[in-house]
C-alpha cells in the first residue's frame, strides 16, 4: 500500500484556470444519483497506443510493478490524458477549478484468464454526501466483457455497508459492467460498490486509475441550465437494484444533499419531515433560489 | 444423476409393494445411506423486501463447494423470487431476520434468503 498511495518522489499538481467545466446540472444531478460517468473512446487512438506501449515496457523493467507512477512524469500523458479536455472537463465539473492530478497512478493489469474479484469498497470510504475526490479509470486497450471489465453498481456510493457483506455477493441486479473501446474513462464516487468480473479471454487487460482532488469550496459553476429548477427538480434514483418504493424513497434526500452541497449551497439542505421538499415542494422554508 | 442410496431405496419401495422386501437389501440400503456423501448446495438471494414473493436483486450459489455466480444477465437468472426457488426444491436456512424496524436515510436495509439443496 505505501508503495501504491505515498510514491517517495511524490509531486503534485493542480489543473490550470483555463479548462472549461462540460457537464451541465442535468448532468451533475445524474451523476450524484449514479456515482458514475462514463467517457466512451475519449482518448485518441494514437495516445492510446503509447500508453499501452509504454506500460508495456514498463511491466518487462518490473512485471510485479502496480503502479505506473512514472507515466505522471510524462507530459505527453498529462497533456493528452488527465488535461485531454472531455477529461478534464469532467473533473473542472464535480471538482472545481484547480483540481489537484495525481501522485500516483495504479495499474490494475489482469494477464490471461483470472477469476472474479468480490464486490467491495475501497479503503476509506465514507460513503459522504460530498465530493472531495473523484476515482477515474481508463482503458488504453478495448475493454471486451471477455476481458474482465470492472462492475460498477450504479447508485451505491451512498449506501454505507460493510465491506465483510459486500464479499460474498454474487450477482446484483443493475450492475454495470464497463466494456468499453479503447480510450475510455470512467469517473467514479469514491465509495462506490465495485468488482472485477471474471476474464476469460487470453491476453493483458490495464485499467489505469488514478484519483482527482478538489482544492477550492463547492460552487455550481459547471454549465448551468437556465430553466433548471431546484424545487422541482427530480432527485429519486432507481436501478433494477435499488428498486421498490422504500429504496427510492430513501434515494431522494441523499442525491439532493449531495447536489446541494456541490452547489455550495449545503447549508439550504434540510428535509423537514414526511413529504417536504426534497419530496415535493410543500415545503414554506426552502429557499428555492 | 440418481445416487445409490437412492436407487436401492427405490428397489427396498418396489421389493415392499411385491412382498419380496428382505433384511438384506434394508441392510444394503443401511450401507449405502452411511456411505453416501451428498455435498450441501447453497443459494443467496438478496430480495428487495423480506416477502419470498419479491424481487431477487442479488444472487449467487455454492455449487460443489464452489462458488458459483451463474449467469451474469438477469434475465437469465435461474428465479426471480424465492418463492420461485422454493418450489424448484430449494429449503430456506435462513431468513432476512436483521432488518431493522425502519428505513433511514443512512441504512440499507439488507434483505438476503439462504437456501439449501442436496442434490441427489
Amino acid at each position: 500500500m505505501s508503495e501504491l498511495l505515498k510514491p517517495k518522489d511524490s509531486t503534485v499538481r493542480r489543473a490550470g484556470g483555463d479548462i472549461r467545466p462540460t457537464l451541465n446540472d442535468s448532468q451533475v444531478l445524474e451523476f450524484c444519483k449514479t456515482g458514475i460517468f462514463a467517457l466512451e473512446g475519449a482518448i485518441p487512438d494514437t495516445t492510446n497506443s503509447w500508453v499501452a506501449e509504454y506500460i508495456e515496457r514498463e511491466v518487462d523493467r518490473d512485471p510485479q510493478a502496480i503502479t505506473q507512477n512514472n507515466l505522471l512524469a510524462e507530459e505527453r500523458f498529462v497533456r493528452e490524458v488527465l488535461l485531454h479536455p472531455e477529461v478534464a472537463g469532467v473533473a473542472r465539473s464535480l471538482l472545481g477549478e484547480n483540481f489537484q492530478l495525481p501522485d500516483w497512478l495504479a495499474n490494475h493489469r489482469l494477464d490471461g484468464p483470472r477469476k472474479a474479484g468480490m464486490w467491495h469498497v475501497d479503503a476509506g470510504s465514507k460513503f459522504e454526501r460530498s465530493l472531495e475526490l473523484l476515482q477515474i479509470f481508463y482503458y488504453p486497450r478495448e475493454a471486451t466483457p471477455a476481458m474482465g471489465p470492472t462492475l460498477f453498481l450504479p447508485g451505491s456510493h451512498l449506501i454505507p455497508i460493510a465491506r465483510e457483506e459486500l464479499e460474498h455477493y454474487g450477482h446484483l441486479a443493475g450492475q454495470l459492467m464497463t466494456a468499453a473501446p479503447a480510450g475510455s474513462v470512467f469517473f467514479t464516487a469514491y465509495s462506490i460498490w465495485h468488482r472485477q468480473p471474471p476474464k476469460k479471454a487470453e491476453g493483458v487487460r490495464n485499467l489505469l486509475k488514478w484519483d482527482c482532488w478538489r482544492t477550492v469550496a463547492p460552487r455550481r459553476d459547471w454549465i448551468a441550465e437556465a430553466g433548471f429548477d431546484f424545487a422541482r427538480a427530480d432527485y429519486s434514483f432507481e436501478n433494477d437494484y435499488f428498486s421498490g418504493a422504500a429504496h427510492i424513497w430513501q434515494s431522494v434526500p441523499r442525491v439532493a444533499e449531495l447536489f446541494l452541497w456541490l452547489c455550495g449551497r449545503s447549508e439550504d439542505f434540510h428535509h423537514a419531515g414526511g413529504a417536504s421538499w426534497p419530496y415535493s415542494v410543500s415545503d414554506p422554508h426552502f429557499r428555492w433560489k | 444423476m440418481e445416487s445409490e442410496a437412492g436407487r436401492l431405496l427405490q428397489e427396498c419401495i418396489d421389493a415392499f409393494r411385491s412382498g419380496t422386501l428382505t433384511e438384506g437389501r434394508l441392510q444394503d440400503l443401511k450401507t449405502a445411506l452411511r456411505g453416501s456423501r451428498r455435498v450441501q448446495d447453497l443459494l443467496y438471494m438478496q430480495t428487495a423486501t423480506t416477502s419470498v414473493e419479491s424481487k431477487v436483486i442479488g444472487i449467487t450459489m455454492v455449487r460443489g463447494g464452489e462458488v458459483d455466480d451463474g449467469p451474469a444477465d438477469y434475465d437469465d437468472w435461474p428465479y426471480k423470487t424465492v418463492a420461485e426457488a422454493i418450489r424448484d426444491g430449494w429449503r430456506v436456512i435462513r431468513l432476512p431476520a436483521q432488518v431493522p424496524a425502519a428505513h433511514s436515510q443512512d441504512r440499507h436495509v439488507i434483505c438476503e434468503f439462504v437456501l439449501e439443496r442436496f442434490p441427489e
